[in-house]
């Protein structure tokens, strides 16, 4: 503390000595009663009626209201979900309501029809030959969906792309199935 | 912290309804919280009425009180607001209604040397200085008083007064520091 700030203190000391009269606390108290007994009187019922609500509100434990919600809410969830679960027996997950076919395929599903592919006219990119000359990707085109490419490197069988069968849902990914035999299996070509 | 048990245990007797813990509550935080709202207002009348307004608030509120602080930072925190909000109402029309220097402050050296330094201690050297320091307290805005009653008259700790006003204690220390500076500016006449 600096020299100015203790002469402030100092000074300031003085104020503690300025004191109200003698026995005015005494009195101070006795007016106080006086006039919460006098509110009291002028106070109407209802307002009476609604300080007690407010004090039995008050005396409930705030803690204990936040476990009771906590706990409705929790029966509540559990509520919801056992009766969404009740109304769809095979799950909630959409995805899960899929199911994919295995071997042997339906023909009419097999077939690429859906998909026309961008090569030059008279080629066909199975061919290793084609895959050689023209190591950039080729486009291939969905004809309802957006473009993606396809490496040229692997040969697409002829039931490339299989279309998954709906059970229920409406909305999926197409997901596609590789032929199971590798594109190293073909005979190496020399010249 | 017998002074904390007494204070929960008057508030939990006053909460269940007993008007004679509040009572004791009143007797208790009434000359501290005199000397508050009196050193803020400067004057008696004022604080009489703001003091009456202050435990009445209280006792219509002591059913919320959740006990998150003490009894006593709780009441001198309504007795700040209410002072403050009753200042602000006033505003610069008021005349100052000083009460006497108790008899006592002859006796204390810390005055006497002060008062010596400049002219010889006399009752009215001493009320002079009384007036004057008022008026200065009063130039102060209604924050920085209430810092400098807490502070250096009634020799509240910084943290306390921080949590009387819901500010940190920076904030307090900040306030301080520019209250004495006003102050000095004030009362240069007197230490010069």
């Amino acid at each position: 503390m600096s020299q100015e700030d203790d002469t402030i203190a100092r000074l300031l000391r003085l104020k503690r000595y300025e004191q109200p009269p003698p026995h005015y606390f005494e009195e101070f108290l006795h007016e106080f009663q006086q006039r919460q007994r006098a509110e009291m009187l002028r106070r109407p019922l209802w307002r009476i009626g609604l300080d007690r609500i407010e004090a039995y509100w008050n005396q409930l434990s705030l803690s204990q209201l936040s476990y009771a919600g906590a706990s409705a809410a929790v029966l509540l969830g559990a509520a919801v979900f056992t009766a969404d679960m009740l109304q769809h027996p095979g799950g909630a997950n959409p995805a899960a309501s899929f199911a994919y076919q295995s071997y042997p395929v339906d023909p009419s599903l097999s077939a690429p029809l859906h998909h026309e592919r961008v090569t030059p006219p008279g080629r066909s990119i199975n061919t290793p030959r084609y895959a050689a000359t023209h190591s950039e990707s080729l486009p291939v085109r969905q004809v309802s969906g957006a473009p993606f490419t396809l490496n040229p490197q692997i040969e697409v069988a002829p039931d490339f792309f299989r279309q998954p069968v709906r059970t229920g849902a409406t909305h999926s990914h197409p997901r596609y199935i590789l032929d199971p035999r590798p594109v190293s299996y073909d005979a190496p070509i020399s010249f | 912290m017998t002074e904390e048990i007494d204070d929960t245990e008057w508030v939990r007797r006053a909460q269940a309804g007993d008007p004679a813990a509040f009572d004791a509550l009143v007797v208790k935080y009434s000359p501290r919280l005199y000397g508050l709202v009196y050193n803020m207002t400067s004057n008696h009348e004022d604080t009489n009425d703001l003091l009456q307004d202050i435990f009445a608030k209280a006792y219509r509120s002591i059913a919320g009180f959740r006990g998150k602080s003490s009894f006593y930072t709780w009441i001198h925190s309504i007795g700040v607001n209410m002072t403050i909000n009753f200042l602000k109402k006033r505003g610069r029309r008021f005349h100052m209604s000083l009460d006497d220097l108790d008899a006592g402050v002859a006796n204390d050296k810390e005055i006497v040397e002060l008062t010596s330094n400049t002219t010889p201690v006399r009752e009215a050297d001493l009320s002079e200085l009384q007036q004057r320091l008022n008026e200065v307290m009063m130039k102060l805005s209604h924050d920085h008083r209430a810092v400098v009653t807490m502070f250096d008259i009634q020799g509240m700790p910084h943290a306390e007064i921080a949590k009387i006003l819901g500010v940190s204690e920076g904030t307090v220390r900040s306030r301080l520091f520019y209250a004495h500076r006003q102050l000095q500016n004030y009362l240069q006449e007197f230490h010069s």
